[in-house]
C-alpha cells in the first residue's frame, strides 16, 4: 500500500514539475493572437532571428493562440502576476481594461527618437492608448473590406468597379441573385463574430457622417447624440436589405468568420467574402494569387448609394505591449522597438503581411513585391478616402447594437426598435 | 462499526479526500455568491477590487438574453427528462420484448455514442445540420436549421438525445431483467393484448427505473455546456444559449462582455436551481413516503 | 446476459403481428439514425481529395484514398500544434491521474463513512450527495482563480485536482455502498484476530470490493475522458490539450480546414474509443447497471 504511495506522490511530483522547468538563460515570452496567420507566423521567426542575433544569451520564445481563446490564456496569465513580457491584447475594450490593471508600460515614456520616427502617426492611435500615451506598439496594418473572386464575377456578367471604388448595395443585391441562380452565394459572411457586424455598420454610417472627421458613432455610443437619425437608419436599413434578398445564406447566422465565412469562400462556396482583412493576404488561396495572374479583387464595403464617398475601415491588426511586471523590461522594450523598425516593416512585406508603421519605408518600393495581392493590399491603404475607426470601447453599447442587428436578420425585431433600444440604452436624453 | 465511540485515526482515513472536496468543490461553490457581488474583468491582480452588490443580479435580470438562456435551459432540462427517457423506455420495451435475435449487439450500437466525447458529437452533426450539410441533401430542402431560432434548441435536444439514448435504456434493460414475468404470464392467461401488457403492466412496474432515468437525465441536462458550444456557440444571436453558455460568453468569450462577476452571478442562479429541484424532491419524497 | 429471460419474455408477445412489425421498424429506423452520422463521416474521410465536394452527399465514395488521415495528422502538428498521439496522451495521464487520485482517496473516505463513527457523518454525506447534482460550470470561475492563485493553472495539476474535487463524491457514494454490504461478520472475524484498521481494509474489505472499484473506473473513466469545459480553460498550452478540446480547436482556428480533413481528424478521435468499446463493451454496459442501480 504504502509503496503505491510513495510510486504515486513521486508521480505526482514529476507532473507537477515537468510544467516548470528552469532555464539557465534570459527567455524572453512573446505572445499574440494571430495563431493562423502565416505572414505574421514568418515575420516574427525572423525577428526572433535577427534579436537573438544581436542579444547573445537571450532566447526569444514566441507563442501565438488564437483569437478566440486567447483570453482565456491571457487572464490568468496577467492576474497571476507572471505573464508575459511582451504580449498582445485584443483591440478593443480590452485595452483599456488591462492598462487600468497596471500590466503595461506606458510605451510614450519610455521610447527614444528613432522609435518616434518610425511610428510616425501611429503613435495617435487611440485604441492603443489612454490619457494620450501609447501603450500597444502596433504591428501589422490592413483595410478591412470585401474580397471577390474575378473570375466568379465575370461569370454572373458584371463588371468591377474602379480600384478603391466598391459596389453599391443594390448592385450586391443583384449580384446576390444572379450567384443564388448558380448555386452559389454572392458574399460569405460570418456574424457570429460581432466585429463582422460592428465594423460594417461603422463604414455605412462614416459613408454618411456629414460631420466627417468627428466620430459621430463614437459620439452616439456615448449618448451624446441621438441614434434617430439618417445615417443610423441608412446603416441599418443597408444591412436589412442585403439579408432579405439573400446575398448571403441565411445560414450565416450561425456561421462564424474565420473557420467557416473564410472556408467556405476558399472553398469558391460564394462570390465575395465579407468583412475580410488584409490580415489574410498570406492566407489568400496560392492558385488565384500567383506571380502571374491575380484573380482577387479588393474593394471596400457597400456604398449605401451611387454617390457615396470612399469609405474605409484601414486599421492597425496585432498591437503588442510590454508588461509593467517583466523581469526583463529593458530586453522587451528593444524588441518591440525592432518589430516597429523598418527592417520588421520590409520583413512583414516580404511575407505578404502590410505592416503598420510606414513613416520610415518607401511605399513605392513595397507595392512592387512579387506577390500580387499584397501590391493591391498596399495600394489599397495608401488610396484617399475616409477613413472609418472601428476599434471602440463601450463594450455594452457595442453588445446592444449587435444584438439589436442580429435580431433584425432573424426578423424578431425592426429598425425603429433599434433605434429606440439604443438611445434608451446610451442614456441620450432629448 | 468498528468501534463504538468517534476516535482520533478516523480523521486520517477521512481528510484526505474531505480535503480535496472542500478546497475543490464546497469553497468554489460558496465563492460563486461571494464573487457575484464584484465586478472583475478578469485581468486584475487584485479581483475585489470594485464590490458591486446586487448590482449584478439587477444587470441579468434586465437582459433579455438570460431570460432566453433560463429558458432554453429548462427546454433543454425538460426534453431530456421527459422525451429522452420516453424514448428509451418505448425502445427499451421494444427490444425486450421484441424476440430480437440480435438484442445484446443492438444494444451495444445504440449505448455506443455515449463513450463519445459530446464535442466530437457536436462536430459531425454541425457538418449534417448545415444549410449545406448532408439533411437538406436528403429533405431537398434548403432550409438553414441551426439559424431558425424556433426550432434551434430542439435541434441541440435531439442531438444531446441522440448520444445519450443508449445509456437510458442500458438501464432499462437492467429493470426489465428483474421483471417478474408471472405477472406477464397471468395477463396471458387473463387474454390481454401486447398493449395492454405494456401500459398496464410493464410500464407500471418499471416506476422506479424511469424515475432514476429521470434524475439521472436531470443532472445531465443542467450540464450541457459541451454540445451547444460546439453546435451553435450560443447562436443564432444567443437564441439557444443555456445558463452554462450564457456564463462562459459573459465571463471568457473574446469579444464578449468581460465582466466575471456576472458569470458568477449565472453561476450562483444555477445553484439556486438545482438546490430548490433537490430540496422540492426531498419534500415531494417526504410526502410520499408519509 | 440471460437469454433465457429474453426468449420466455418474448413469447408472451409472440402472438401479436402488429407488435411484431411495430417493433421492428421502430428499432431498425432508431438503429439507422444512430449509425447514419458516423458512417457518413467515416465516408468523408475516405474519400479522396478531389472527390469529397463533388459527391458531398453519397454514403459510397466515388474514389478511396486515405489522404485526408494524412491531412488530419499533418494539420494537428502545425496548425493545432499538437499532433494525435501527444493529445491522446494527455487524456490518458489526466484520466488516469485523476481517476487513480479519486479511487484511492474516496476508498479511505468512504471506509471512514462505512465503519466508524464520527461526529456529522451523515450531514457530511448529505452534502457529498447533493454535491454530485451541481454541474461543474458553477465551479468554473471561482475555481479559475483558485488555481490560478495555487500557481497550477495551465498544468495537468490543475484539472487533475478540478476533477477529484467533484468526483470524489461519486466514488464516496459507490464504495461506501459496497462496504456496508459485505457482511459484518467478516470484519468481526478480523477485529477478533487482531487486525488494525488498516489491515481490516486492505486484507479483508478490498479484495471483496472489485466489481464496486470497477464500477468506479467505469463511471470516472467516462467523466473525465470526455471533460471539456474545465480542459478547454485550465490548460491553454496547446502542448498539453486533451482529445476534447483539441477538436474544439479544430472547429474554431483560423487555418481553413476542408471537410475531408475535418472529418478524418473527427474519426482519428472517434475510432480508438469505438476500439476500445466494442472490447471492453461487456464491462463498461456492466458498470454503468451497477452504478445505475446503486444509485
Amino acid at each position: 500500500m504504502f509503496k503505491h504511495f510513495r510510486n504515486f506522490l513521486i508521480a505526482l511530483l514529476l507532473t507537477f514539475s515537468f510544467s516548470s522547468i528552469v532555464r539557465s538563460e534570459t527567455v524572453i515570452n512573446v505572445v499574440d493572437w494571430q495563431g493562423g496567420v502565416d505572414g505574421i507566423t514568418n515575420a516574427y521567426a525572423d525577428f526572433v532571428k535577427k534579436f537573438e542575433a544581436e542579444n547573445p544569451g537571450v532566447k526569444v520564445e514566441y507563442t501565438q493562440y488564437t483569437v478566440t481563446t486567447y483570453n482565456e490564456y491571457l487572464k490568468p496569465a496577467l492576474s497571476s502576476g507572471h505573464g508575459p513580457d511582451v504580449f498582445a491584447v485584443y483591440p478593443g475594450p480590452d485595452v483599456d481594461e488591462v492598462v487600468k490593471a497596471g500590466h503595461l508600460v506606458n510605451l510614450s515614456a519610455e521610447m527614444d527618437d528613432e522609435w518616434r520616427t518610425w511610428l510616425g502617426n501611429n503613435i495617435n492611435i487611440p485604441e492603443l492608448g489612454r490619457n494620450g500615451n501609447l501603450y500597444m506598439a502596433p504591428q501589422d496594418a490592413f483595410t478591412e473590406e470585401i474580397w471577390v473572386y474575378k473570375d466568379m464575377i465575370a461569370d454572373l456578367g458584371f463588371e468591377l468597379p474602379a480600384f478603391g471604388d466598391s459596389y453599391t448595395v443594390d448592385e450586391w443585391v443583384e449580384i446576390g441573385k444572379a450567384a443564388k441562380a448558380k448555386g452559389l452565394d454572392g458574399l460569405m459572411f460570418g456574424p457570429v463574430e460581432s466585429w463582422c457586424v460592428l465594423d460594417g455598420f461603422a463604414n455605412f454610417v462614416n459613408q454618411q457622417n456629414a460631420d466627417y472627421p468627428t466620430d459621430v458613432l463614437d459620439q452616439a455610443y456615448d449618448g451624446e447624440i441621438s441614434w434617430d437619425q439618417p445615417m443610423f437608419r441608412d446603416a441599418l436599413n443597408a444591412y436589412k436589405t442585403l439579408h432579405e434578398a439573400g446575398v448571403w445564406r441565411k445560414d450565416s447566422l450561425s456561421m462564424d468568420y474565420q473557420v467557416q465565412a473564410w472556408g467556405k469562400w476558399i472553398d469558391r462556396e460564394g462570390v465575395g467574402i465579407y468583412c475580410n482583412g488584409d490580415w489574410f493576404i498570406s492566407s489568400a488561396p496560392p492558385d488565384h494569387n500567383t506571380a502571374d495572374s491575380l484573380n482577387i479583387y479588393m474593394m471596400s464595403y457597400p456604398k449605401i448609394s451611387a454617390d457615396s464617398p470612399a469609405t474605409y475601415n484601414k486599421a492597425t491588426g496585432t498591437n503588442l505591449g510590454v508588461n509593467a511586471n517583466s523581469p526583463n523590461k529593458d530586453l522587451a522594450l528593444a524588441f518591440v522597438k525592432l518589430t516597429n523598425s523598418p527592417w520588421a516593416s520590409s520583413t512583414f512585406a516580404g511575407y505578404g503581411q502590410i505592416p503598420a508603421n510606414l513613416a520610415a519605408v518607401n511605399m513605392d518600393e513595397l507595392a512592387a513585391s512579387p506577390n500580387l495581392l499584397f501590391n493591391d493590399g498596399i495600394k489599397m491603404l495608401a488610396t484617399e478616402g475616409r477613413n472609418t475607426n472601428i476599434y471602440y470601447t463601450q463594450a455594452e453599447e457595442m453588445k446592444a447594437l449587435y444584438d439589436g442587428i442580429m435580431e433584425m436578420f432573424l426578423g424578431v425585431t425592426t429598425v425603429d426598435e433599434i433605434i429606440e433600444k439604443m438611445n434608451k440604452f446610451t442614456g441620450f436624453s432629448g | 462499526m468498528i468501534s463504538k465511540k468517534f476516535q482520533i485515526k478516523t480523521i486520517f482515513y477521512l481528510f484526505p479526500a474531505l480535503f480535496i472536496f472542500l478546497v475543490f468543490n464546497v469553497i468554489p461553490g460558496l465563492s460563486s455568491l461571494v464573487l457575484s457581488f464584484f465586478e472583475f474583468s478578469g485581468f486584475e491582480t487584485n479581483l475585489f477590487q470594485k464590490f458591486v452588490g446586487f448590482e449584478n443580479f439587477v444587470k441579468i435580470y434586465h437582459d433579455k438574453y438570460f431570460w432566453i438562456a433560463l429558458k432554453n435551459t429548462f427546454l433543454f432540462v425538460f426534453g431530456a427528462v421527459f422525451i429522452q427517457t420516453g424514448i428509451a423506455l418505448m425502445l427499451s420495451v421494444f427490444i425486450f420484448f421484441g424476440n430480437f435475435k440480435y438484442s445484446v449487439l443492438v444494444r451495444s450500437i445504440m449505448f455506443f455514442p455515449c463513450v463519445l466525447a459530446p464535442v466530437s458529437v457536436g462536430l459531425v452533426w454541425k457538418k449534417i445540420l448545415e444549410q449545406d450539410g448532408v439533411l437538406n441533401a436528403i429533405l431537398g430542402l434548403d432550409f438553414s436549421w441551426l439559424s431558425t431560432i424556433s426550432i434551434v434548441m430542439w435541434l441541440i435536444i435531439t442531438v444531446n438525445t441522440w448520444q445519450w439514448i443508449g445509456y437510458n435504456l442500458v438501464i432499462y434493460y437492467a429493470g426489465l431483467q428483474s421483471l417478474n414475468i408471472e405477472l406477464l404470464e397471468a395477463a396471458d392467461i387473463d387474454g390481454a393484448n401486447w398493449s395492454q401488457k405494456i401500459f398496464s403492466i410493464v410500464i407500471p412496474l418499471l416506476w422506479p427505473t424511469t424515475i432514476l432515468n429521470m434524475i439521472l437525465n436531470l443532472i445531465g441536462g443542467f450540464r450541457a455546456f459541451d454540445i451547444v458550444y460546439v453546435l451553435t456557440r450560443g447562436g443564432p444571436a444567443h437564441y439557444s444559449e443555456v445558463l452554462a453558455s450564457y456564463l462562459y460568453y459573459y465571463s471568457f468569450a473574446a469579444g464578449g462582455p468581460n465582466k466575471m462577476g456576472v458569470g458568477s452571478s449565472v453561476a450562483f442562479i444555477i445553484f439556486a436551481c438545482i438546490l430548490t429541484i433537490a430540496l422540492v424532491r426531498i419534500i415531494v419524497m417526504r410526502k410520499i413516503t408519509n | 446476459m440471460n437469454k433465457e429471460k429474453i426468449n420466455n419474455y418474448g413469447a408472451t408477445f409472440k402472438s401479436s403481428p402488429a407488435f411484431y412489425i411495430t417493433t421492428r421498424l421502430v428499432v431498425l429506423f432508431f438503429i439507422i439514425i444512430i449509425i447514419f452520422p458516423l458512417l457518413y463521416t467515416l465516408s468523408l474521410s475516405i474519400r479522396s481529395p478531389e472527390t469529397v465536394y463533388s459527391a458531398k452527399y453519397f454514403l459510397i465514395p466515388e474514389e478511396f484514398s486515405f489522404a485526408s488521415y494524412i491531412d488530419a495528422f499533418a494539420y494537428a502538428e502545425q496548425r493545432l500544434k499538437v499532433t494525435f498521439p501527444r493529445m491522446f496522451l494527455n487524456s490518458m495521464v489526466v484520466v488516469v491521474s485523476s481517476v487513480s487520485l479519486i479511487i484511492f482517496l474516496s476508498i479511505f473516505a468512504a471506509f471512514s463513512f462505512s465503519h466508524m463513527k464520527f461526529p456529522m457523518k451523515e450531514s457530511l454525506y448529505n452534502v457529498m450527495i447533493a454535491s454530485v447534482a451541481m454541474p461543474a460550470q458553477v465551479l468554473l470561475i471561482p475555481m479559475f482563480y483558485l488555481l490560478i492563485y495555487f500557481g497550477i493553472i495551465n498544468t495537468y495539476l490543475a484539472v487533475i485536482l478540478a476533477y477529484a474535487g467533484f468526483l470524489i463524491p461519486i466514488g464516496i457514494l459507490i464504495l461506501r455502498m459496497f462496504f456496508e454490504q459485505i457482511p459484518y461478520e467478516l470484519t468481526e472475524a478480523g477485529i477478533t484476530d487482531g487486525a488494525s484498521d488498516l489491515q481490516l481494509l486492505t486484507r479483508i474489505l478490498l479484495p471483496l470490493a472489485k466489481p464496486a472499484i470497477a464500477t468506479c473506473i467505469i463511471l470516472l473513466f467516462l467523466d473525465t475522458w470526455n471533460e471539456f469545459v474545465y480542459a478547454m480553460i485550465f490548460m491553454q498550452d496547446a502542448s498539453i490539450h486533451t482529445v476534447p478540446v483539441a477538436l474544439a480547436k479544430l472547429g474554431t482556428s483560423r487555418y481553413h480546414i476542408n471537410i475531408g480533413t475535418y472529418s478524418a481528424a473527427v474519426m482519428i478521435t472517434i475510432i480508438p474509443v469505438l476500439i476500445i468499446f466494442g472490447v471492453f463493451q461487456r464491462w463498461f454496459i456492466a458498470g454503468i447497471t451497477m452504478g445505475a442501480l446503486k444509485h
